[in-house]
């Protein structure tokens, strides 16, 4: 009798590994428990305090573009100009800034405002024009990295080191970034699953005509996603931009990518409606934890550590998308 | 109802809504002209017609998705123009479409609340009051639907309950139902019907669209018949019997639509052809079991029950679509094991799906196209299609199964389920099949192309073809075939003889009994 339970509670238990739920994120973060095993053994040194420190601030500028990654994905978009966004961001941040109080004030707000211009632009096209969005965000992807290469060819600008020692303030475990990064996934993670828009933008991906008939237009919906992409691209350029006392070009490039795959490996489907941002923070620790480790293990052994960074990054995409096939 | 003749002036009283001289016209073709309805509060009213005769262009324009050319739609007697489906919810009209209609990875509840969830001064979604709310509602409807269910998860039934209920949590003053009832079995069917009923005691005025015109004598009060576009009539059900009803919507009598009766005696024959098909305790360890008969040449074998036990998967296994788990299907004597479709076809075995516009056609693609692509590679010297050679027999399909159409280069979609039909049979047809497997070979075709389709596939069987068909569709289950199989809980049930079944003896099998 009690062995019977204990099977089938086994059962049960391998049967929600193989079939997730449709929301849950449970799947990822087990992964992501029990890849910490190896770890420890491998590379000892990743749970030194300062190393996590150094991981907990190295994941907030992935995270935060990756919480905007996920709103579109979850609507059926996607937004492949984050990285030009970011490198733009840091480029305007990095050439307007002074020591001044209030031009710091200004160009932050500036900032913001950008990045919400860039989300009406990807959001705007997509609603007058019917093409995907994986096309349209390519054109201002593009569009985006002309201006910023046409702005500036090399790393350089200025940031206010006042500036940039608020946004990188830290004690021990805690700092300013990772804080506001809590805070930032606290506030979406609310938007998503306890408000309309949360609602709509699950409908958008799932079924707009449905939504269209309820009397919500879908393309706003979608335009409010890439607003919140762009807002949340402007937040990390900012970030960046401090962290690095610079702008450049080429800062954001590597978030495109990146963010899609936190965004996909914690489990949202890119047919949209599927996932939700709890398994986004799982990809974001998981990506920003290999990405470290590889750093450790390569400095040990004096290798190039990028070149395996993608192709272990490529596996485990591969991996999670052999994963989540069987859900939909 | 109260029955009893009434005035003229009594029932314009009473009329809820009143749609008067509705045209339409699609890209030039006329699809409704000059089309009147009235509907009285508190009553069941059906329209009936074959497809294409614009019953849901009618209710598309009611319900705000379209837009008439000309003509008027009143409210309570004032005019009203409805712009969008969220519109005519507002004034108290709500359609439950014959596609879903519901977003499949949110909860029921979830689905129900779409557009306007209850928010709190924080604007935070008030989930535990609404859902209680809801909750109250389903149980004062005795609608049980799970609203934690995911709608992807839900039944046919389920699904259209869910919208029933969604329709319910408006101010719901007119329901529009189109085929509820095309996937649902008879249990469900029964309490979709109290449900309605129930509404109309409540004094809300239904349209109900059914092909099924048994349906429209048990449940409705009144029946609006469309042909063509154009309004035949209303009549009150009492007053009008079956054939005179299916008269008034093709000009054609059952008898004419089956062309089976005369040619009972041949049953007998087919057994001396021999066996063409032997399935032998099949099982694929989910949806059936311990499945076996013999389907001989020239014969039409129907496989009937509920939907939902078995018969479904029991099609596709015999085609190398669905796996089997143990059990021998043998052809012409010989074991065959099929892994997937291109294994059985060149057994002489084709199929012909339920789902035409996803596994029977590439509805984008030109007539041409989708008639050679199964062939394709037979007919190519070198991987180049032949194109004069190809062109000849695709013409040759299209006059020998007289498919309607303009050129063989326009696009499938645009054609009508009849014609689809014959484009997917068109398909398999060069590759002289002896065994055709039909899935609900007539799902969404109207009565008179019904009836060539019917003629088809006899004639199929009188140049010795086998025809293997799983239909939910009773009179072309009893009418059409030699002998039937009965499936309950994916085992056989019964087999009967056509000849000697009726639907009494069918419906008791398909219920266990």
């Amino acid at each position: 009798m009690g062995d019977n339970a204990l099977s089938l509670r086994a059962k049960a238990l391998l049967n929600s590994l193989v079939h997730p739920a449709r929301h849950s994120s449970r799947q990822i973060w087990v992964l992501l428990l029990l890849l910490l095993v190896p770890v420890a053994i491998i590379v000892p040194e990743f749970f030194r305090s300062r190393n996590l420190a150094n991981v907990l601030v190295q994941m907030v500028p992935l995270g935060i573009i990756a919480i905007g990654q996920t709103f579109v994905i979850l609507g059926a978009g996607i937004d492949l100009s984050v990285g030009a966004q970011v490198s733009l961001i840091t480029l305007v941040a990095s050439t307007v800034m002074t020591d001044s109080p209030v031009v710091i004030l200004l160009t932050v707000l500036l900032c913001l405002g950008l990045g919400t211009t860039f989300g009406l632009l990807n959001g705007g096209i997509l609603r007058l024009f019917p093409i995907p969005p994986i096309i349209a965000t390519l054109c201002t992807g593009y569009l985006f990295q002309g201006i910023a290469f046409a702005l500036h060819k090399t790393t350089g600008g200025y940031i206010s080191p006042a500036f940039s020692r608020v946004l990188t303030a830290s004690s021990g475990l805690l700092s300013f970034p990772f804080a506001m990064f809590i805070l930032l996934f606290a506030v979406f993670h609310m938007v998503l699953h306890r408000m309309r828009l949360g609602r709509y933008v699950y409908a958008l991906g799932g079924n707009p005509e449905v939504l269209a008939n309820t009397g919500v237009r879908p393309s706003g919906v979608r335009i409010r996603t890439y607003v919140i992409s762009g807002l949340l691209c402007a937040v990390a350029g900012l970030y960046i931009a401090a962290r690095l006392k610079s702008g450049s070009s080429h800062y954001g490039s590597e978030y495109t990518l990146l963010s899609i795959t936190a965004t996909v490996v914690g489990g949202t489907s890119l047919m949209g409606g599927l996932g939700g941002l709890s398994g986004t923070l799982a990809g974001t620790i998981l990506v920003s934890m290999l990405n470290n480790i590889l750093n450790n293990v390569a400095f040990r052994y004096n290798l190039q550590s990028s070149y395996y960074r993608s192709i272990i990054i490529g596996l485990i995409l591969l991996m999670a998308m052999l994963f989540y096939r069987k859900r939909e | 109802m109260s029955g009893g003749p009434r005035s003229p002036d009594t029932y314009r009283a009473l009329m809820i809504l009143e749609a008067e001289g509705i045209s339409k016209q699609f890209f030039g073709n006329t699809v409704l002209s000059n089309v009147s309805l009235g509907l009285e509060a508190g009553e069941i009213h059906a329209i009936v017609g074959e497809n294409g005769a614009g019953k849901s262009t009618l209710i598309k324009i009611i319900g705000g998705n379209y837009h008439a050319d000309a003509g008027t739609v009143s409210i309570d007697g004032a005019r009203v123009n409805i712009q969008s489906q969220h519109e005519a919810a507002e004034l108290g009209i709500h359609i439950v479409y014959q596609e879903y209609n519901l977003v499949r990875n949110m909860t029921v509840l979830e689905n129900i609340l779409l557009g306007r969830e209850p928010v709190g001064r924080n604007r935070l979604i008030r989930s535990a009051e609404a859902r209680n709310a809801i909750r109250e509602l389903a149980e004062r409807n005795s609608i049980k639907v799970d609203l934690d269910k995911y709608a992807g998860d839900l039944s046919s039934a389920e699904a259209k309950l869910t919208e029933i209920l969604r329709a319910c949590s408006h101010d719901m003053r007119i329901l529009i139902l189109d085929e509820p009832t095309a996937a649902l079995d008879e249990d469900d069917v029964h309490s979709l019907f109290e449900l309605l009923r129930a509404f109309r005691k409540r004094g809300i005025a239904i349209i109900y669209i059914s092909h099924r015109l048994d349906e429209v004598f048990r449940l409705c009060d009144r029946v609006t018949v469309l042909k063509d576009g154009r309004l035949i009539g209303t009549w009150k059900t009492k007053e009008i019997t079956h054939d005179v009803l299916i008269r008034s919507m093709v000009g054609r009598e059952l008898k004419d639509i089956f062309p089976m009766k005369d040619h009972r005696e041949g049953a007998g024959r087919t057994v001396h052809d021999g066996p063409a098909l032997e399935v032998e305790h099949l099982t694929d360890g989910e949806h059936f079991h311990d499945i076996s008969f013999t389907l001989f040449k020239g014969e039409i074998l129907g496989i009937g029950g509920m939907s939902g036990h078995g018969q479904r998967e029991l099609i596709r296994s015999l085609f190398g679509v669905h796996p089997v788990r143990a059990g021998t299907i043998r052809v012409n004597g010989v074991p065959a094991t099929f892994r997937h479709p291109g294994e059985a076809v060149k057994r002489g075995l084709v199929f012909l799906s339920d789902d035409r516009r996803n596994e029977g056609l590439a509805v984008t693609q030109p007539i041409f196209r989708n008639i050679i692509y199964p062939s394709m590679q037979r007919r190519s010297t070198l991987g180049v299609l032949n194109r004069t050679e190809n062109t000849e027999i695709v013409v040759d399909l299209v006059q020998k199964l007289r498919i309607k159409l303009t050129s063989i280069h326009e696009t499938v979609q645009g054609l009508s389920g009849g014609n689809q039909q014959r484009v997917v049979l068109a398909k398999w047809l060069p590759f002289d099949p002896r065994i055709l497997l039909f899935h609900e070979p007539t799902l969404g075709i109207d009565v008179g192309a019904k009836a060539e389709i019917y003629a088809l596939l006899k004639g199929f069987a009188n140049e010795g073809k086998s025809v293997l068909m799983v239909t939910s569709d009773m009179l072309e289950l009893i009418n059409m075939t030699d002998r039937i199989i009965v499936m309950y809980e994916g085992a056989v049930q019964a087999v009967l003889r056509s000849a000697e079944a009726t639907e009494e003896v069918v419906m008791a099998a398909a219920s266990g009994k």
